[in-house]
């Protein structure tokens, strides 16, 4: 899947015959309150309220609009508007406590929006827990039949689909067997195919990709792409492959706020440049930065910023007390998705490498570069030959950013240098 | 990669006019009453089938863990019994003249009580057990209710098994109203979802609630004739007679003895009572219970 030209741009599909609204959020708020005393009081409070205002309401919620937030309380979903059709997938990402869940659970039905109005067309199927509902003593197949039920199948619809229900989840041995013994993973396989075999028009799925082994996820992926033709989906995940595969535009979530983007990939890097942000280097999986003697300091230098296929020039400016023989270093890179995406070392080059006393200047280069657009960490160590004992150790120690001119496809994060791509008839 | 979306696709789900559409808005639901009573039938009526699956769930599940089993059914009322019949028939306690042998009466009395009681707490405990599933999916909220007082229903109806055995012994042998006896056995029922429905909305926030309820329950039940007869005079005989639950167990008890039916149109009167009390906590409980929910912790 090489691509590496700028209309290699996914576009969002033309809708025509499709264009039928399933999903219509307009101006969508809901409050939440930190204090779990205070939330109980107010859920009194508002269920008073809604049991004598009655036909008053709609004049008191206008006012309720305004209405400045109680103490304790804070916006998790505010003012979120969208719209999505048939065969469309939305990608809902963001950091955690964003208010993804919150929304899907609005949209859901499980819980009421504050402010906005929510309008979901035809049956709504929902993976928002993975294996919620599952009761641990009951076995697989009795659960089936209490969770079809509670999503709205009806008995002889149960019984079509069983078995396909059952040969999806791949448990056909521990179908018999009670939920506890099931390992987390089958629990989600189950509660996956439940929520599919409804044939929904919205299916809204939470994080359900995460959990599974690569094989069911790619199961998953499948079932998603033709459920895809006859529902709207939203679809929950931190997993940007997955996102980038599936959905044809992304929300990115902060802080209740939601933006839109119709080319996925730009959601995607709003998300990840959002969250270099956040993360300070001293944070929890930040900079590390570890020198032991005989070396004194280590001092790495790259350029902030480089283009495509360009050259990477790394300098190390490296201070030693004593001699060490036979250095390996070993350079690696990493996307925001934690991915190594590009490793380089010394330990297959011919000869040795010797620190001696006093400073000196290790240098390389990696050219072309072939990375795209983001913004790249990366990790430098130097270790004796054979040992596991390093004496410089820098993890995620800084980053440089790539310009490309294009998004990535997806996350995929190298590319394989097309430059001498042709395609020519063999005689 | 999305050639899905481009092929024609032949679903009836296409016609758009013919989904139903479902709305979500903060307002109360009272604000459309019409609306309001049309959505509460249809979730009574959505509910029926989750309910029964729900019930069998919880009937099998309840004692999966256990070595006797169904039999833990039946020992709370026999224990009671025996308590009283001893408490009784050494003197420690002296109950007046009961009118049939007294460890059948207590019996009689002991599990209507406990069907009232137990109808009354179930709407509490039912949700809460199924917090889990009420916080992640969406289905009728009545649902686990439900499948609560059917479950209340039978268990209790199961334990009047009990009542063979007591009767045999006392050498008693049952009037023919006894087949009214299910519906005095049911009105006790009634009367207890009633009340049940109505603290659910506030028990399900606060757990004071199901806390009180169990001591009040206690003094509750000296305040009805449940191991004695009722009391015709003193404070006794006036907080006999203030309590609706007197008439209801003292009806359902002449049931099966055959008579006296004093209190006939007193429970009559109290179970119609029961029943609009049961509507306005429905309705209470449809409006108020989805918002109780979201509290609830997720």
């Amino acid at each position: 899947m090489t691509n590496d030209t700028p209309s290699a741009k996914r576009e969002t599909p033309s809708h025509g015959l499709d264009d039928e609204v399933l999903v219509r959020v307009d101006r969508v708020s809901k409050i939440f309150c930190r204090d779990f005393k205070k939330s109980l009081f107010y859920g009194l409070t508002d269920s008073a309220r809604d049991l004598v205002s009655g036909s008053k309401q709609n004049e008191r919620n206008t006012a309720n609009r305004e209405r400045p937030l109680r103490a304790g309380e804070f916006c998790a979903v505010n003012d979120v508007s969208f719209e999505l059709r048939r065969g469309e997938c939305l990608g809902l990402i963001g950091r955690n406590g964003a208010g993804k869940t919150t929304l899907l659970k609005m949209l859901n039905g499980l819980i009421k929006p504050d402010k906005g109005r929510i309008e979901m067309h035809g049956r709504v199927g929902a993976l928002i827990a993975l294996g919620a509902g599952f009761n641990p003593l009951l076995t697989g197949r009795e659960n089936i039949y209490v969770n079809a039920s509670v999503l709205g199948l009806t008995k002889a619809e149960i019984e079509d689909k069983i078995d396909e229900i059952i040969d999806f989840a791949e448990i056909d041995d521990f179908i018999d067997a009670p939920v506890q013994s099931y390992s987390s993973g089958m629990q989600v396989r189950l509660g996956f195919a439940v929520a599919t075999a409804l044939d929904p028009d919205v299916l809204l799925l939470d994080e359900v990709l995460a959990v599974g082994d690569a094989a069911f996820r790619h199961k998953c992926y499948h079932r998603i792409n033709k459920l895809l033709s006859q529902s709207a989906v939203i679809l929950v995940s931190h997993s940007m492959d997955y996102i980038a595969q599936i959905c044809q535009a992304t929300a990115v979530m902060k802080q209740g706020k939601m933006r839109l983007f119709h080319d996925v990939n730009e959601g995607i890097s709003t998300y990840n440049y959002e969250n270099i942000d956040a993360s300070t280097p001293e944070s929890d999986g930040g900079k590390v930065v570890a020198i032991y003697p005989p070396i004194q300091e280590a001092t790495v230098r790259l350029p902030e910023s480089i283009r495509y296929r360009q050259s990477l020039d790394v300098k190390i400016e490296i201070t030693s007390t004593e001699t060490v023989h036979d250095v390996i270093f070993s350079f690696s890179v990493f996307n925001q998705g934690e991915q190594n995406v590009m490793m380089w070392n010394t330990s297959r080059r011919p000869g040795t490498l010797d620190l001696h006393p006093g400073n000196q200047l290790l240098s390389f280069k990696i050219d072309p570069l072939l990375l795209h657009d983001g913004i790249y960490r990366w990790n430098f160590s130097a270790s004796r030959r054979g040992s596991i004992d390093h004496c410089i150790w820098m993890l995620r120690a800084g980053s440089f950013q790539v310009e490309s001119g294009f998004r990535p496809l997806g996350n995929i994060p190298y590319i394989a240098d097309s430059s001498s791509l042709e395609l020519r008839p063999i005689r | 990669m999305f050639e899905a979306t481009d092929k024609p696709v032949v679903d009836h789900r296409q016609t758009a006019s013919t989904l139903p559409v479902t709305v979500y808005t903060p307002d109360s639901p009272l604000t459309d009453p019409k609306r309001l009573i049309r959505e509460m039938v249809k979730e009574l009526r959505d509910s029926r089938e989750l309910a029964l699956a729900l019930f069998r769930r919880d009937i099998k599940a309840q004692f999966r863990q256990s070595i006797l089993g169904y039999a833990w059914l039946f020992f709370p009322p026999i224990a009671t019994t025996i308590v009283w019949f001893f408490l009784n028939s050494s003197g420690v306690v002296k109950v007046a003249e009961t009118g049939i042998p007294y460890p059948a009466f207590v019996m009689i009395g002991t599990l209507l009580w406990q069907a009232f009681l137990d109808s009354m707490l179930k709407p509490i405990n039912a949700l809460n057990m199924a917090k889990s599933m009420l916080v992640k999916l969406k289905f009728p909220r009545i649902a686990p209710v439900i499948a609560g007082i059917v479950e209340i229903s039978l268990t209790s109806a199961v334990r009047l098994v009990l009542l063979v055995p007591v009767f045999l012994f006392a050498g008693l042998a049952p009037s023919w109203t006894i087949v009214f006896f299910p519906i005095g056995y049911l009105a006790m029922v009634l009367l207890g979802t009633a009340l049940g429905s109505l603290i659910t909305p506030v028990g399900l926030l606060y757990t004071d609630v199901g806390r009180a309820i169990q001591i009040l329950g206690q003094f509750a039940m000296y305040a009805t004739p449940v191991v004695y007869p009722i009391a015709t005079a003193g404070l006794l005989g006036w907080i006999n007679r203030l309590n609706p639950v007197t008439y209801v167990l003292e009806t359902g008890r002449a049931t099966l003895v055959g008579g006296p039916f004093d209190s006939l149109p007193m429970a009559l009167a109290v179970t119609a009572g029961a029943f609009l009390l049961l509507l306005l906590g429905w309705m209470i409980f449809h409006i108020t219970v989805p918002r109780v929910i979201e509290r609830m912790g997720m």
